[in-house]
Order: C-alpha cells, then sequence, then structure tokens
C-alpha cells in the first residue's frame, strides 16, 4: 500500500501543471451548438499540437500512452487547473476512438483515428433506442446489406450532440434471425449522409445536449462495418475495457470543489433568520457529502490501484459510478435546500445551482441506470444468482 | 505510486489476523444464552502472541513495529470478527504509550498483560463513576473526543450494567490517576482504528447477507436472484468498498503526516460509521424472520456497529467538524 509521488511523476506533474496553467482556455465553454461544437475542437487541437492529445491512446496512433499513473497525475492537473468539460469530443477521444484501434481495419485507423486526435471531427454514439435503453441487445434499427452497402432504417434516441457531429458509432441489427446479441453490427455513419433527420431534445435543465436521430433508407457502405458483420455487440463491449477509472478522477474533483462552494453557498445564504451554515443540520450534511467526497476519492484510487494491479478493470468500476452519481444528487439536494425560495425562478442569482441540480437527475441514468449497475455489482462483484424467468 | 491494494507482506499479515480472531473469537461464542464476550483470555493471549494489539508501536518499546497501516488491517479483521474491544483499545492505549515514550507500559499492553476498557460516555450528573464498555477485569481506562485523548488509571468495578452488546462488559467504574494523555494527532489513531474496526464489521454485514442470499430458496430460487435483495446486497458492497479505501487512504496520509491526514481520517470515520451501522441493518432486513432472533449472527453487527459509533465519538460531532471547514486541503 502507497501513496507517494517518484521524483519523476513530480517531474510530470510540474509539466502537466505548467502546460495547463498557460493554456487552459479561460473563456467559458459556450452552450451555443455551433459554438460550443467550434470551442471543443479548437481546445483538442490546442493540446494535439502540444503533443498532449489522446493520453491513453496508443503512440502508434499517435496518442501519447501515458502510463496510469501518468494519467492519474494529468486528471488531476486538468481539474485543478478548471480544464473544460471535453464535451462534444469527448465520444471520439473516449469511445469511438479507442473502438478503433482495438476492432478498427487499418484503413478505418488510419482513415479516422489522426482526425479525432487533431481535433478535426466530432463523433456522437447511435446506441439507445426508444424501446432500447436498459435493454439494448434489443435494439431494432436496421441494416439490411444490398451490394455493398448497408441500407440503414430506424431510430435512436439520447444521441448526445448529434446535431454537431460528423460520424456516428452506431449501433443496428443485421441479422434478425438470430439471438439479440448476435445480429447486431457496430458501423461508422457519415452524419451528412442523405436520409438522417436530426431532432434535438431539450432536457429538464434546459440544455440541449442530446437528439432523436432518425434514419430513413440511409446508405452506408460495408467496409464502414468495424469488427465484422454481426460481431457488433463484442465491438462494444471492448470499448468499457478501455477505461481505467483514472479519466473519472477529474469527476471526483469537481465534486470536491462543489462541496466547497456548497459551503460558501451556505455562508451567503441566509436560513432561519441567519447564515445557513450555522444552522446544525446543514453543516452536518454538509460535512457528511464532504466524507463521501474524499471516500469517493479513495475509491477511484482503489479502482486505479486495481487496474495497475491486475490489467483489466473490474466490475468494481460499477460501484464508483453509481456512488458518484447519487452522491452528486445529494450534494444539490443539500444545495435546493439552502436556496429556498431563491431556487424557484432561474432570474434569481443562484440559477447555476438549479440548472446543476435538474441536470445531476442524469446522473443515475445515463451511461448505465442505477439499477442495472446494482444488477450488475450483485451479480458480477458479489456472485449473487441471475434470475430464472418464468416462475 | 498510488496503491490502495495490502502487498503480499501486508496479505501476510491480514490472513494471520483474521485467522487468529476467527479461531478465538468465534461469532458462534457471542450467539447463545451465554455469550463468552469478551472474557476469554485465551483469545487476547493468542492475538498478543501474533503481534495483533501494539501494531504499530516500536518494537524496541515491545510493539510488533509495523505502522498505522498495517494496524488498520489488523483492526479491520477485528472488526470482521466482532471481536473484543480490548483489542481496539490496547491498540490506541500503546500508540498513545509509545509517543509518551513509556516503553514498559507498550510492553504490557503488547503482551495482553494489561486490557483497556473504554470510557463510554462522558462523565453525567457530576458523578465520579463513568460508563466504560470492555473487560471487567480491565486495568486502564481510555477516553477521546476529536480533539484529546487520555489514558488513565481504571478503579474497581462498581456496577455491571445489562449492555445490549453481547460481546462487550458495560459497567461504571470510577476513572483514577491520569497516565498520559494526547491532542489532536492522537484522538486521529483513535478515530482511524475505529473507522477501521467499523469498515471491518460493515464488510461481515455485507458477507453474512450475500452468503444468506446464495443459499436461502424461496419461490424456486436463491433470493438472492430478486432484484430487491440483490439491490440491498449491492448498496452493502458499496458502502463497504466506499469504507474500506477511505480508512486506507487515511492511513497512509497520516503514515506521511500529510496536512490533509485529519480530514481523511474524519471522513473515513463517518463513512465507515453509516457503513456499519446501514449494513448491519440491511443485513437483518435479508435474513428476514431468523434475522430478528438472537440466534442469529445479524444482530451482533447492529449492536457492535452501535456501540463503536458511540465510543468513537458520534458522527455528528465529525460531520460539524467538516461541514464548518472553509476548503479542502
Amino acid at each position: 500500500m502507497e501513496y507517494s509521488f517518484s521524483a519523476e511523476e513530480q517531474r510530470f506533474r510540474d509539466e502537466a501543471r505548467e502546460w495547463l496553467e498557460t493554456n487552459v482556455p479561460r473563456e467559458r465553454r459556450p452552450e451555443d451548438t455551433e459554438a460550443r461544437r467550434a470551442f471543443d475542437l479548437a481546445w483538442q487541437q490546442q493540446q494535439f499540437e502540444a503533443g498532449w492529445a489522446g493520453i491513453s491512446w496508443p503512440k502508434a496512433y499517435g496518442g501519447r500512452e501515458l502510463s496510469l499513473m501518468q494519467q492519474l497525475i494529468w486528471h488531476e492537473e486538468y481539474a485543478r487547473a478548471g480544464g473544460p468539460y471535453i464535451g462534444t469530443c469527448f465520444v471520439g477521444i473516449s469511445h469511438a476512438g479507442p473502438t478503433l484501434i482495438q476492432r478498427g481495419s487499418e484503413e478505418q485507423k488510419s482513415f479516422h483515428l489522426s482526425k479525432i486526435l487533431a481535433g478535426e471531427v466530432v463523433w456522437c454514439q447511435g446506441f439507445s433506442e426508444p424501446s432500447a435503453g436498459s435493454d439494448l441487445a434489443s435494439l431494432r434499427t436496421t441494416g439490411k446489406i444490398e451490394g455493398d452497402e448497408l441500407v440503414v432504417n430506424g431510430q435512436k434516441i439520447w444521441t448526445s450532440f448529434a446535431d454537431s457531429a460528423d460520424f456516428q458509432e452506431l449501433l443496428v441489427r443485421t441479422d434478425p434471425f438470430v439471438p439479440k446479441h448476435k445480429g447486431i453490427s457496430w458501423v461508422i455513419c457519415d452524419m451528412k449522409s442523405p436520409g438522417i433527420t436530426i431532432r434535438p431534445i431539450k432536457t429538464m435543465s434546459g440544455r440541449w445536449d442530446f437528439c432523436e436521430v432518425f434514419y430513413d433508407d440511409v446508405r452506408i457502405p460495408l467496409s464502414n462495418v468495424v469488427g465484422g458483420l454481426n460481431n457488433g455487440w463484442s465491438v462494444a463491449q471492448s470499448t468499457l475495457s478501455f477505461e481505467r477509472g483514472t479519466a473519472f478522477i477529474g469527476q471526483q474533483m469537481e465534486l470536491a470543489e462543489m462541496v466547497d462552494k456548497l459551503g460558501d453557498l451556505a455562508r451567503t445564504c441566509e436560513f432561519e433568520g441567519r447564515p445557513a451554515i450555522e444552522d446544525n443540520e446543514i453543516q452536518r450534511r454538509i460535512g457528511e457529502v464532504r466524507a463521501e467526497t474524499i471516500a469517493l476519492r479513495a475509491m477511484a484510487y482503489g479502482t486505479v490501484s486495481r487496474a495497475m494491479r491486475f490489467g483489466t478493470p473490474g466490475p468494481e468500476g460499477s460501484m464508483m459510478r453509481l456512488y458518484f452519481g447519487e452522491l452528486l444528487q445529494k450534494t444539490l439536494r443539500i444545495a435546493m435546500d439552502i436556496l429556498g425560495p431563491s431556487g424557484l425562478a432561474y432570474e434569481f442569482s443562484n440559477d447555476r445551482w438549479v440548472r446543476e441540480y435538474l441536470h445531476a437527475f442524469k446522473d443515475t441514468i445515463s451511461a448505465g441506470a442505477a439499477q442495472i449497475q446494482r444488477n450488475i455489482i450483485g451479480e458480477r462483484v458479489l456472485g449473487l444468482p441471475r434470475p430464472e424467468v418464468g416462475r | 505510486m498510488i496503491d490502495l491494494l495490502p502487498s503480499a507482506e501486508q496479505e501476510l499479515i491480514i490472513d494471520t489476523a483474521r485467522t487468529v480472531f476467527a479461531t478465538h473469537f468465534p461469532l458462534s461464542g457471542l450467539i447463545g444464552a451465554d455469550p463468552q464476550g469478551c472474557t476469554d483470555p485465551g483469545g487476547l493471549r493468542a492475538a498478543a502472541e501474533n503481534g495483533l494489539i501494539a501494531v504499530a508501536a516500536p518494537d524496541y518499546m515491545g510493539g510488533t513495529g509495523y505502522s498505522v497501516v498495517e494496524a488498520c488491517l489488523v483492526l479491520r479483521e477485528a472488526g470482521r470478527a466482532v471481536a473484543p474491544i480490548s483489542l481496539l483499545a490496547g491498540a490506541i492505549a500503546s500508540q498513545l504509550a509509545a509517543s509518551a515514550n513509556l516503553a514498559e507500559l507498550v510492553r504490557s499492553l503488547a503482551t495482553a498483560e494489561i486490557e483497556v476498557a473504554v470510557q463510554a460516555a462522558p462523565t453525567v450528573d457530576g458523578a465520579d463513576s463513568l460508563l466504560t464498555a470492555g473487560s471487567s477485569s480491565a486495568k486502564l481506562l481510555l477516553g477521546w473526543t476529536p480533539g484529546t485523548v487520555n489514558l488513565a488509571e481504571a478503579g474497581a468495578v462498581e456496577h455491571v450494567l445489562d449492555g445490549v452488546d453481547p460481546g462487550v462488559t458495560l459497567c461504571r467504574r470510577i476513572k483514577k490517576a491520569l497516565i498520559a494523555t494526547g491532542g489532536p494527532d492522537e484522538a486521529a489513531v483513535a478515530a482511524l482504528y475505529s473507522a477501521a474496526m467499523l469498515s471491518g464489521l460493515a464488510e461481515a454485514a455485507r458477507d453474512s447477507a450475500v452468503g444468506y442470499a446464495k443459499t436461502r430458496t424461496q419461490f424456486g430460487q436463491p433470493i438472492g436472484a430478486f432484484q430487491a435483495i440483490k439491490h440491498i446486497c449491492a448498496d452493502m458492497a458499496l458502502r463497504s468498498e466506499a469504507a474500506h479505501f477511505a480508512v486506507n487512504l487515511a492511513a497512509l496520509k497520516m503514515l506521511a503526516h500529510s496536512s490533509d491526514a485529519a480530514i481523511h481520517v474524519s471522513a473515513a470515520k463517518i463513512v465507515a460509521t453509516n457503513s456499519a451501522i446501514a449494513n448491519a441493518s440491511a443485513n437483518v432486513q435479508v435474513h428476514g424472520g431468523i434475522g430478528f432472533t438472537s440466534e442469529c449472527e445479524a444482530h451482533l453487527f447492529v449492536k457492535r456497529a452501535n456501540l463503536l459509533e458511540q465510543l468513537a465519538g458520534s458522527n455528528a460531532r465529525y460531520k460539524s467538524q467538516l461541514g464548518s471547514m472553509r476548503t479542502q486541503a
């Protein structure tokens, strides 16, 4: 058991800190669709030009291939410097890119990877459908083979940044006659293809982050299938093995900062005639989430420790994410209690807290709903049996 | 390098502690009409022989010569076994004695020649006698707050109460001469060691529930197959994971004398206490009807978790402390 940094690790931290402090954009990330795409790509490009893009990508594909400890340090320094949310570059850097690295053909890799790294393109994810969320394998968007093309019909939903994207990692059903997991293909979809309609969906927090996407006889070359026809389910799983828990550190640090700001909020807002921080219950609730935020950091380190020792991340990673989602919501609920009536309208000065509170409802839903995470923990971490159907 | 998992040598320490405690303090000893409680001298002697009491006290003083990290690993196993409070008290007292350079005392504590009980509540009504938890043959009394620790001679037992926790003798006795005192750093050791014990307790409750959920069948299958039960168990795993790593990180921070060590210890104490109490309760629920009886191990975790929270200082104080601080280090 160890918690110390070698001279080499400290040197790396200094290097990362210096670059980030100098280069992290000072302006707030724009909310407007076009402006935020431009912002995200410009920042990605800037990191690329300085050799900081693809920190977890192999060097063979233009990445920096940092060790896990270095990645952890980078994410700590990034959060410390107030680095912007990766936004529209997320899918390319953290999802589609790693998938192509692991399962793409040489042609697909040489065409797409460098563009992702250099901040030239935005990717989105076409996985979930209205009838296929937690039960993703039941997806119904079809891909029918016609000559050397797939003809795609159907619909995707919750596609983040679809209206900013150049490409999409798309899961389609290419064989409807085999068990559901076995008839899915992972294809690269050019978002400029004719037949694609995009409808943005407004979230309860008033943001425009995701969309419905409709496919009406969209033609995709068969050469865009990744990992082989009908292997899509296994291709999608391979992406999960890429994440080692290091990037999560940044999220935890933002939460820790939020708890600090919550303390500040409690000092400036009145509750029952005095500063909210002087109310015992509020003070203790803040103390508790602070304790849990620290525990979350420890869990993140525990997850990275496992990854470093055993190679592949285990199902224990689910625990960290679930803990985070619920802790974030618990923290923001305290904020709403402190705000009281001033949390009722957006005109009041603390509207950012209100929007954060509303936005955090997604954190126990997206990327694996809390209930599914609990199933995973119960079955894969604790070894509890699956239910037998039909009893 | 960050590594919150035990080294090979630390795994051996854990295995030793686990085996000794399971052998000498089996849960079955606490179930039933005549619990042995903490009066089995053989058990404490075995712990002493294996260096499991004064783990972090220097070896030239008679301690085992490890660090707070290994002490936490041992105390986690003590928590898992619902082992006597004397082990927790002995660990804290030997460390306090070592800081005060009382080598003879360290030796006596390490060999279990002297047992320590814990002050369970502050003095009430100006009465001279205190509520204490631990063996009635304890010669010393340990008490602590978030900022202070003190070790004193224990007077004779005035009255043995009908304690709720069958593994702990609860009595009234007078506190006599002070032997050693400590400030915030020593108090942090007490909080951290308590947290370690609580984290083991939380894990034991989780494992008890999971074990039951795998074997108890209803409606034609193990009850762990049903989401309601599965999710209760998943939450126990979640809480255990949080407590486990919070304790490990806090121990490492304390070992390194980090400026944020105290905050990490308070956090570990809060999270471990919550985990132990919630897991113990959830374990009763998973066991259903039999979990409600005194014939099942489940009630032991409930009662020990409740006791440990009181001994270590209720969470309220630690939460207020963390809640009113300005910025996280």
